[in-house]
C-alpha cells in the first residue's frame, strides 16, 4: 500500500492532467471555432427557432433559430478572452503594486491599502455592474472592469507576502551586500513571493469566467447576439418554465466545464508551488 | 419563552403572506366575486393627468368615468366599442352645433360616485378647470386636438346639470374626444377635501385615491405591490359583478404564468406569444385575443444619414422577413402592419403596402442611394423587452443580407426614450396606439412634423396639409380622401421600417368571462365576471 503522501502526490498530477486536458479542449475550441461549429454563431434563423437538440442541431436552437452548439463553442472565445485578459492585466498590474506598497512603508502604501478596500468594500458583483454600465457593453471594458476588480486581490497577495519576507534575514545580507531597492525587490523577494498569486490566476480565472457569465446574465455584459455562456443561459432561462430546456442548459454546462477546468488547475498549480502543500506530500 | 415566540410569529407571518398569495380574502368575501389579477407594473400613478401609460390607462379605465362612451359590438367572441356609435355615458345626452363648434352635454340625474356624492355640472366643471390648470393631458387635448385657447371662453356650466364647450373652430372630434380614456369626471366633492394651499386640485391625493363616478374605486394603493379596487355600489350602471380586483405587481411574465397556472390568480397579463401558445393547450385556462390599433415598428431618424434619403428606408423595408417573425416570435398572434394607421380605424386601407421580403430590391433600392457596400447603424430595444430582443436578432441577420451592419442596443426604457427624443439613436423600436379611433387623429400624433411624438422627424409638407385640413374638417368624405393620401405617401416614404401590429392578449382562468377591449388597451373589470 502506498504513503498517503504518495497517494496525494499521484492525486495531485491527476488533478493536473485532467485540468490541462479539459484545458486542452477549450484551446481547441477556441482555435477551431470556425471549423467546428456548424452554423454562423451570431445569424438568426427564425424558420428553426427552438428545435430541440437533433443531429442537425446537436445542441437545438435558440429563440431566434441560432444554432447553440455554434455560439457555445463560439462562446469559449469570448468568455476565456475576456477572464483571461482580465486576470493578465490584474496580475502585471497588482504584483508590482503589491511589491512597492509591501516593501515601501509610508503614507503611499496606506493610501494604497485604504484604496483596495474601498474597491473591495462593495460587492464584486454589484461594483462590476455600475462600472459596465458607466464604460459601456463592450466585451474590452468587461475585462476591464474584471481586471479593475481582481487587482486588489493580487495587490493583496504580493504585499502580505513580501511583509513577511522583507525582514528576513537573507533580504538583509542583500542589503549589507550593496544591492538596490529594485534588485532586493525582484531579484530577491519577488521569486519568493509569486507562488500565492501563482495559483490564485487559476482561481481568478474561474471566478472571471463566472462574473462574465453573471453580469451577461442580468444584461450588464456583452450585446446580443454575441455569443457568450451567461447571455445564452439569461435567454433560455425564460424559456424553461416552458418546458424548453435546451437553451439554457448547454451554455449552463459549459460554464460549468470551464470554472471546473480552472479549478483543478489552480489546485493543481498550489500543489506544485505551495511549499507547505509540497512538503506534506 | 421569548425565544420561542419570535420564530413563532415569524412562521406565524410567512404561512399567512403565503395564504394570502393564493386566497386573498378568501375567507371574508365570496371568491367568485372576487378577482385576482397579475400583471407586470402597479400603474404610476393614479391621477388622470400622470402620463400615460399601458398601466395608468388600465386604472383610469375603471376608476374614471368619461362623459360619451362608444356603443359596444362583439367580434369573435369579444366585446369590442363600435366607432360608429356614440352613447351617454355620464351625460345621458349631447347635443352639437351644426357647424361642430360646440357641444353641449346634458347629465344623467341620481349618478353617485363612490363616496355617495351626487354628479352635477359642478363635478365637470372642476374637472376641467383642474385639467386645463394641470397643463398636462386634458389640456393638450383641448388645445392641440380642439384648438381650444382661453378655459373662460370654451367652458361654460348652463345650470345645475348642463355644461357647454364651445371651440374657435370647427373639429371633426368634437363629440369623439370625450370618449377618450383620458378625460374621466371627478368626483369634484371627494376631491375637493383634499386640496390644500400648495395643491389646489389634490394632486397628491389623486395620486394614490380615486374619486370618480366610474364602476370601481381604489381602496389600497401599495405602488411596486398591489392596488385593490372595489365596487362601488352607487355605479349608474349597476352594480359590478365582480366586488373586489386584487391587482398583483409580477414583473417577470414567466411568474405571472406559473401563478396562473396554479391558480393563485385569476388573471395574467402581457404574457408573451409563446407563453400563450404554451397556455392554450391547457383546458383550464382561456386565452382571449384580440386584433387591436398597436403598431410595432422601427422608427429611424429621417434626418440623418443614411436614413435622410428614402431610398434606404424602402430598402431596409424590403428586408424584413415579417413572415418568418410572425411564426418564430408572435406564434400567428400578430399580423403584419402595413400602413401607419391602425388597422381597425376608419379610413385605413393596405392598397399601397409592398414591401414583401425581396433582398435583391433592398440592394438595388441601397445601390440608387449611394449605399452600395452597406453601412453600420444602431438599432436600440427597450431592456427586459423580451419580444424587441428577438425581433431585433432577426432583423441584424436580414438587414446584413444587403451588407447593412446593425449594432443591437439595449437600453433602459427611459434612457432609449431620452435617445430617441434628441435624435441620438438612429433606429430604435417604437410600439404604440393611438386611442381616438380616428385616421387624422392617428396620423397627426406620429406624422405631422410639428407633433412632439413625431420622433423620427418625418417631414412632407402635403402630409403635413392634408392632417390639418382633415382635423378642422366636417366633410368625412374629404377627410377619408385625404388620409388615404397620407397612407399612399408615407408607406412609399417609409419613415419606419413597418412590422406587426401585436394586437393584445388577456390569459385566464377558463372560469372567467366577459373579456372586453377597448383602444388604450387596458382591461374593463366591469365587463369581465367568474362563472
Amino acid at each position: 500500500m502506498r504513503p498517503l503522501s504518495a497517494q496525494r502526490s499521484v492525486a495531485g498530477k491527476a488533478t493536473l492532467i485532467i485540468g490541462l486536458v479539459l484545458l486542452a479542449i477549450q484551446f481547441v475550441a477556441i482555435i477551431f471555432a470556425p471549423w467546428i461549429a456548424p452554423y454562423s454563431p451570431e445569424t438568426a434563423d427564425p424558420i428553426n427557432a427552438l428545435q430541440e437538440p437533433s443531429l442537425i442541431h446537436f445542441f437545438g436552437t435558440d429563440v431566434s433559430g441560432m444554432d447553440i452548439f455554434s455560439r457555445v463553442i463560439f462562446a469559449t472565445r469570448i468568455n476565456l478572452l475576456i477572464s483571461v485578459t482580465a486576470v493578465a492585466i490584474a496580475f502585471v498590474i497588482g504584483v508590482p503594486l503589491g511589491l512597492a506598497i509591501g516593501y515601501y512603508k509610508g503614507w503611499g502604501s496606506s493610501l494604497a491599502m485604504r484604496f483596495f478596500d474601498f474597491i473591495q468594500s462593495f460587492p464584486v458583483f454589484v461594483l462590476g455592474m455600475v462600472l459596465v454600465s458607466v464604460m459601456g457593453q463592450e466585451i474590452w471594458n468587461v475585462a476591464i472592469v474584471l481586471a479593475v476588480l481582481f487587482t486588489p486581490v493580487f495587490a493583496r497577495l504580493i504585499r502580505a507576502e513580501v511583509l513577511s519576507l522583507r525582514d528576513r534575514p537573507f533580504i538583509a545580507a542583500a542589503r549589507c551586500s550593496g544591492a538596490t531597492d529594485s534588485a532586493i525587490m525582484f531579484q530577491h523577494i519577488l521569486p519568493n513571493a509569486l507562488t500565492p498569486a501563482i495559483v490564485q490566476i487559476s482561481i481568478s480565472i474561474g471566478m472571471a469566467i463566472l462574473l462574465t457569465a453573471g453580469l451577461s446574465f442580468v444584461g450588464a455584459g456583452v450585446r446580443m447576439p454575441t455569443p457568450e455562456w451567461g447571455l445564452m443561459v439569461s435567454n433560455g432561462a425564460q424559456q424553461m418554465i416552458l418546458g424548453i430546456w435546451w437553451v439554457a442548459l448547454f451554455p449552463g454546462l459549459a460554464i460549468v466545464f470551464s470554472v471546473l477546468t480552472f479549478a483543478l488547475l489552480g489546485d493543481a498549480a498550489k500543489q506544485l508551488f505551495d511549499p507547505q502543500t509540497r512538503s506534506s506530500s | 419563552m421569548r425565544f420561542l415566540l419570535r420564530p413563532a410569529a415569524q412562521a406565524l407571518a410567512v404561512v399567512s403572506l403565503l395564504g394570502g398569495a393564493v386566497a386573498p380574502n378568501a375567507f371574508a368575501q365570496n371568491a367568485s366575486a372576487i378577482l385576482v389579477v397579475a400583471g407586470p407594473r402597479t400603474p404610476e400613478s393614479l391621477d388622470q393627468e400622470y402620463p400615460p401609460t399601458e398601466a395608468t390607462h388600465e386604472a383610469k379605465r375603471n376608476i374614471y368615468e368619461r362623459l360619451l362612451a362608444y356603443d359596444t359590438k362583439v367580434v369573435d367572441g369579444v366585446q369590442v366599442e363600435n366607432f360608429d356609435k356614440l352613447v351617454g355615458a355620464l351625460a345621458e345626452s349631447w347635443t352639437v352645433a351644426d357647424d361642430k363648434t360646440s357641444i353641449t352635454f346634458h347629465l344623467r340625474s341620481g349618478v353617485k360616485s363612490a363616496a355617495g356624492n351626487t354628479l352635477s355640472a359642478d363635478d365637470v366643471m372642476w374637472s376641467f378647470e383642474r385639467g386645463w390648470n394641470k397643463n398636462a393631458n386634458f389640456r393638450w387635448y383641448m388645445s392641440q386636438i380642439l384648438g381650444i385657447k382661453s378655459f373662460e371662453e370654451a367652458f361654460k356650466k348652463q345650470d345645475e346639470m348642463t355644461v357647454t364647450v364651445t371651440l374657435p373652430k370647427t373639429s371633426p372630434l368634437i363629440e369623439r374626444i370625450w370618449v377618450n380614456n383620458d378625460l374621466g369626471i371627478l368626483d369634484a366633492t371627494a376631491a375637493r377635501k383634499n386640496v390644500t394651499s400648495d395643491d389646489p386640485y389634490a394632486s397628491s391625493w389623486l395620486a394614490t385615491h380615486s374619486a370618480s363616478f366610474a364602476p370601481y374605486q381604489v381602496t389600497k394603493f401599495q405602488s411596486g405591490q398591489e392596488v385593490v379596487y372595489e365596487a362601488n355600489p352607487n355605479y349608474y350602471r349597476g352594480v359590478p359583478r365582480l366586488s373586489k380586483i386584487i391587482f398583483r405587481e409580477m414583473p417577470t411574465s414567466a411568474n405571472r404564468l406559473a401563478a396562473l397556472q396554479a391558480g393563485a390568480v385569476d388573471v395574467a397579463e402581457w404574457l408573451s406569444p409563446r407563453e400563450l401558445a404554451m397556455l392554450e393547450k391547457n383546458p383550464q385556462l382561456k386565452i382571449w385575443q384580440v386584433f387591436g390599433n398597436y403598431i410595432h415598428r422601427v422608427e429611424m431618424n429621417n434626418t440623418t444619414p443614411p436614413f435622410d434619403n428614402p431610398k434606404v428606408r424602402q430598402a431596409l423595408n424590403y428586408l424584413v422577413p415579417r413572415e418568418d417573425i410572425l411564426k418564430a416570435v408572435y406564434y400567428g398572434k400578430a399580423r403584419a402592419t402595413k400602413s401607419p394607421i391602425s388597422e381597425i380605424y376608419p379610413s385605413y386601407t393596405d392598397e399601397y403596402f409592398t414591401y414583401t421580403q425581396d433582398v435583391e430590391k433592398a440592394k438595388a433600392l441601397l445601390k440608387e442611394a449611394g449605399q452600395e457596400s452597406g453601412f453600420k447603424t444602431q438599432l436600440g430595444y427597450r431592456t427586459g423587452d423580451q419580444i424587441e430582443e428577438e425581433i431585433a436578432v432577426i432583423l441584424k441577420t436580414a438587414f446584413a443580407r444587403a451588407n447593412v451592419d446593425v449594432e443591437l442596443v439595449k437600453l433602459p426604457a427611459s434612457t432609449l426614450v431620452e435617445k430617441y427624443s434628441k435624435g441620438t439613436i438612429p433606429m430604435y423600436f417604437f410600439r404604440d396606439m393611438a386611442i381616438v379611433p380616428d385616421a387624422a387623429y392617428v396620423a397627426n400624433l406620429w406624422l405631422n412634423s410639428a407633433s412632439l411624438i413625431n420622433y423620427p422627424k418625418f417631414n412632407n409638407a402635403e402630409v403635413d396639409k392634408l392632417i390639418n385640413d382633415a382635423l378642422s374638417s366636417t366633410d368625412e368624405a374629404a377627410r377619408d380622401a385625404g388620409m388615404k393620401r397620407v397612407q399612399q405617401i408615407v408607406v412609399d416614404e417609409a419613415p419606419w421600417v413597418f412590422l406587426m401590429n401585436p394586437g393584445y392578449q388577456l390569459a385566464t382562468r377558463a372560469n372567467v368571462a366577459g373579456f372586453s377591449w377597448y383602444t388604450p388597451n387596458s382591461n374593463s373589470w366591469y365587463d369581465l365576471y367568474k362563472k
